[in-house]
């Protein structure tokens, strides 16, 4: 086993300790970069409707903190008797009063919530019409059926109204003291969260499905199968996890007696790539040249920031960030949680966009309305591979060998090339065993060696890793220095966000450090080859 | 000052709304530059202001009415482009739900009381605060007063031109049949009189109010306290409680007939005898409430809720406007972490 060279002492990375006297079984293919250029046709892979979903998923996240200044229990017993009139009343006169009473508790919210609540009354009164048009049409007196469209949208106004002006558990506690049985509000509260996970997990898979469409995919259906399939197997675990967690933070089962939870600042906390300003559609237009033409392959430059900002919500994330990232370089980022590292990703994979200052891919400037070219993002998915820190979140097909072959059957190749790519990256990361499983069933640390694998086969000029040894055993850690330094022979560029300082020194030539006030210095640092 | 559907020719109602195109791009693009998110609802109170304050009509002996505008206020207070904005979505308003003012006209009216009005008004006070710069609510009143004259002067002469224009086969005046002999003095007299003051007196009395209870408003921060807030608002609610004593001047204001009252009227000489063909046969618009009053309830609570409800469109209106506008983050400020 000493010695590498001879093919019978070749080990997979991640078995056996030492791996730095073992050679790893690193694929011929992967030791050069991929010529590739996406097709020209304008295969609607992710269609406007899903990237509109995907972005309603999202903006139910983003919903910033609340605080209820409205006491519950009035504004509850208030709503209740509203609709009471709203349902009650027949004259037209005095649903305009109530429309201008409605308009002007409206006024007072702002005028982003105002929005919310606009759509969905508009939302509700556009389906009552749908309901009542018949009547309008075949009955003499249809008139008076648009009353109920109308009702609709002043009742649905009320409801979204209570719900933007109140957090959850002012809402279950104000029940409670109106006697309503627990069984009841245990329902509808481990529903809406459970649905709340849900929506948030789709639109984790979503944005991993539209990270590595790299090409056309022939099986769009079965992708999306794989999406939904997993989400719904995913419910019953989600809903366990969800109740779990209620418990270990003081869910005792009752309602009326909860303390406030501390409001932690959860989107910090989480771990997983923020997601784009997907509020925009992808245009029609024609697509032009060569996309690999655009980029200047030969330049040594491959990412380079110059003076880019980023803020959520008007709090700066991000400051005058401005570094180079030159083709083979690896690349460390280390920072406190809080001072930007995910953000830092993000920006350099196309998911956010800075908010001023530039950032040049390869000579292209990355911006919005670049990555809404079809070809070019394609292509630029296919050239940037980004490993989340939660592989679960980003694995949707069915078995692992599909998962892996979803790149490359993008790509163009034959059945025959795919077989291959597969292979080679199922014995690299020696998960050949685990070929036929669904990969929600897998461990944490074989997840991630299937979603190295299935980045592998597109194989990335670019690797991109967030906090790839977070939760790893030291076998795991092992194996994934060693897939660095075979990367890093390969001629990759590599960026990884860390906490080990350690990590960062051995292996990183170049350390990005994000401070506390959200500035990134540069440092160059001399590791050993 | 509102002109009606039908007073001015098609023709007419082209060129000023061409006139006006122009003005309202700029005006879009001046505010999305210059006002910050934060002012911008304040901006749709301003447009409330005014909305309201042509609700208040104002008696001239002799049986016409007229109202104050508020433009000049507004571009005090925001520029004379948020200004132009603020008046026309106001006028907007008007027109399509309360039949204020014709739709075809409309671009008329915006020429008159959003364009022309805050613009002089607006540089009359410039120029009187250098000559008396202690003194710059008074400016701002004077200011007021030059600008509702000098819009009065552009509508008189929008309607004097039409019987010169626009004849048919009979020499019948097609649209509004009095020429600017009769116009010009009708309508300057009352607003270089009664309506001049209600427009100053306005103007000078909120002005003050603002200056004295919510100078940050006054003085262009972009960071509203709550007790400003709580100023303003209770402002508006206390003319939204008074627009009933509008109700108290009967009379129609002079140009504001409508094809029924036309003929008979004697304001300025004899009565007409016919009814031009045009405010007969012209283009016809059904507003939900016309003359600000729901059916099915008295005047003065009809006349309440409709003020309300204006209001309320508008503060919604330029809330949903600033909600599209991208948040400006100071990436210079020091770290306080």
């Amino acid at each position: 086993m000493s010695g590498g060279g001879s093919v019978e002492g070749r080990m997979h990375l991640f078995e056996g300790l030492d791996s730095a006297k073992v050679e790893p079984i690193f694929p011929a293919w992967a030791r050069h970069d991929e010529d590739y250029h996406p097709s020209r046709d304008r295969d609607a892979f992710l269609s406007r409707s899903l990237l509109r979903v995907m972005a309603i998923l999202f903006s139910l996240r983003a919903q910033g903190r609340r605080t209820s200044r409205v006491p519950a229990l009035a504004a509850l017993l208030l709503l209740f008797g509203w609709i009471l009139f709203v349902v009650l009343v027949q004259t037209p006169a005095f649903l305009f009063a109530a429309t201008t009473v409605a308009l002007v508790v409206l006024a007072v919210f702002s005028g982003r919530v105002i929005r919310h609540i606009l759509g969905g009354a508009l939302a509700a009164a556009l389906f009552s019409l749908l309901l009542v048009l018949p009547a309008f049409f075949l009955s003499a007196g249809g008139g008076r059926a648009l009353l109920l469209p109308w009702k609709s949208f002043l009742t649905m106004a009320g409801v979204m109204m209570l719900a933007e002006s109140l957090m959850w558990h002012d809402v279950t506690r104000a029940l409670a003291r109106l006697h309503v049985p627990e069984t009841v509000i245990f329902l509808l509260d481990t529903t809406l969260r459970a649905l709340y996970m849900l929506g948030e997990e789709a639109g984790r898979l979503l944005l991993a499905l539209k990270l590595r469409s790299i090409g056309r995919n022939h099986q769009k259906s079965r992708a999306m199968g794989g999406v939904l399939g997993s989400l719904y197997l995913q419910a019953g675990r989600l809903s366990q996890a969800t109740y779990e967690a209620m418990r270990c933070r003081g869910f005792v089962g009752t309602y009326g007696d909860c303390k406030p939870l501390a409001r932690k600042q959860e989107a910090r906390s989480s771990r997983f790539p923020m997601p784009p300003p997907l509020g925009e559609v992808p245009r029609r237009g024609g697509e032009g040249s060569d996309v690999s033409k655009e980029s200047n392959r030969s330049s040594k430059d491959m990412l380079t920031f110059t003076d880019v900002c980023f803020a959520y919500n008007a709090t700066p994330s991000l400051r005058h960030a401005t570094f180079t990232i030159h083709r083979g370089e690896t690349v460390a980022i280390l920072g406190p949680n809080g001072a930007g590292k995910s953000t830092l990703l993000s920006l350099l994979n196309g998911i956010q966009f800075p908010e001023t200052g530039r950032y040049l891919f390869e000579g292209t400037e990355i911006t919005a309305g670049k990555m809404r070219e079809h070809r070019y993002s394609k292509w630029f998915h296919q050239r940037v591979g980004y490993v989340w820190q939660d592989p679960g979140a980003m694995l949707f097909c069915p078995t692992v060998e599909e998962e892996l072959a979803f790149g490359p059957r993008q790509m163009g190749m034959t059945e025959a090339q795919v077989q291959e790519r597969v292979e080679g990256a199922l014995a690299c990361f020696g998960i050949s065993h685990l070929r036929a499983r669904a990969p929600y069933t897998l461990s944490g640390g074989e997840k991630k060696r299937v979603a190295m694998a299935s980045i592998l086969t597109v194989n990335p000029a670019v690797w991109m890793f967030d906090e790839p040894t977070a939760n790893l055993d030291d076998d795991g850690i092992e194996g994934f220095h060693a897939f660095l330094r075979s990367l890093r022979s390969a001629g990759k560029t590599i960026v990884f966000s860390t906490h080990d300082e350690a990590l960062a020194r051995a292996f990183a030539t170049k350390i990005l450090r994000v401070q506390k006030d959200h500035t990134v210095t540069a440092e160059e640092n001399d590791v050993a080859p | 000052m509102h002109i009606p559907e039908n007073y001015l020719s098609p023709e007419t109602c082209a060129v000023m709304t061409l006139a006006m195109a122009p003005a309202w791009y700029m005006a879009v693009a001046k505010v999305k530059k210059e006002i910050p998110k934060e002012r911008l609802p304040l901006l749709g109170v301003g447009a409330a202001f005014a909305f309201l304050a042509m609700m208040f009509n104002v008696p001239l002996p002799g049986g016409t009415t007229g109202h104050a505008v508020g433009g000049t206020l507004l571009a005090v207070l925001f520029g004379p482009w948020a200004a132009c904005l603020a008046v026309s979505v106001a006028l907007g308003v008007q027109a399509v739900f309360f039949g204020d003012g014709g739709i075809l006209a409309f671009g008329a009216n915006c020429f008159n009381m959003a364009l022309v009005l805050p613009f002089a008004g607006y540089g009359a006070d410039q120029a009187l605060k250098k000559a008396m710069p202690a003194h710059p609510i008074a400016a701002a009143g004077i200011g007021g007063y030059v600008g509702i004259n000098l819009a009065a002067l552009c509508a008189a002469i929008e309607f004097g031109i039409q019987p010169l224009l626009f004849t048919d086969a009979a020499g019948q005046a097609l649209y509004c049949p009095y020429p600017l002999s009769v116009s010009v003095p009708a309508m300057m007299l009352g607003h270089l009189t009664l309506f001049g003051l209600a427009e100053v007196v306005f103007t000078t009395a909120v002005l003050g109010y603002l200056t004295k209870v919510a100078p940050d408003v006054v003085r262009g921060a972009a960071h509203a306290a709550a007790k400003t807030g709580r100023a303003v608002y209770g402002l508006v609610a206390l003319l939204i409680l008074g627009t009933p004593l509008g109700l108290l001047a009967e009379g129609t204001a002079w140009g504001e007939w409508g094809a029924d009252e036309i003929a008979d009227t004697t304001d300025f000489g004899a009565a007409l005898g016919y009814t031009p063909q045009g405010m007969e046969t012209g283009f016809s618009f059904d507003a939900l409430f016309p003359d600000y009053a729901i059916e099915g309830l008295p005047d003065v609570t009809g006349y309440i809720l409709s003020a309300v409800l204006g209001a309320a469109l508008l503060i919604i209106a330029f809330k949903v406007l600033a909600s599209f506008k991208k948040n400006e983050t100071n990436y210079d400020v020091p770290a306080e972490n």
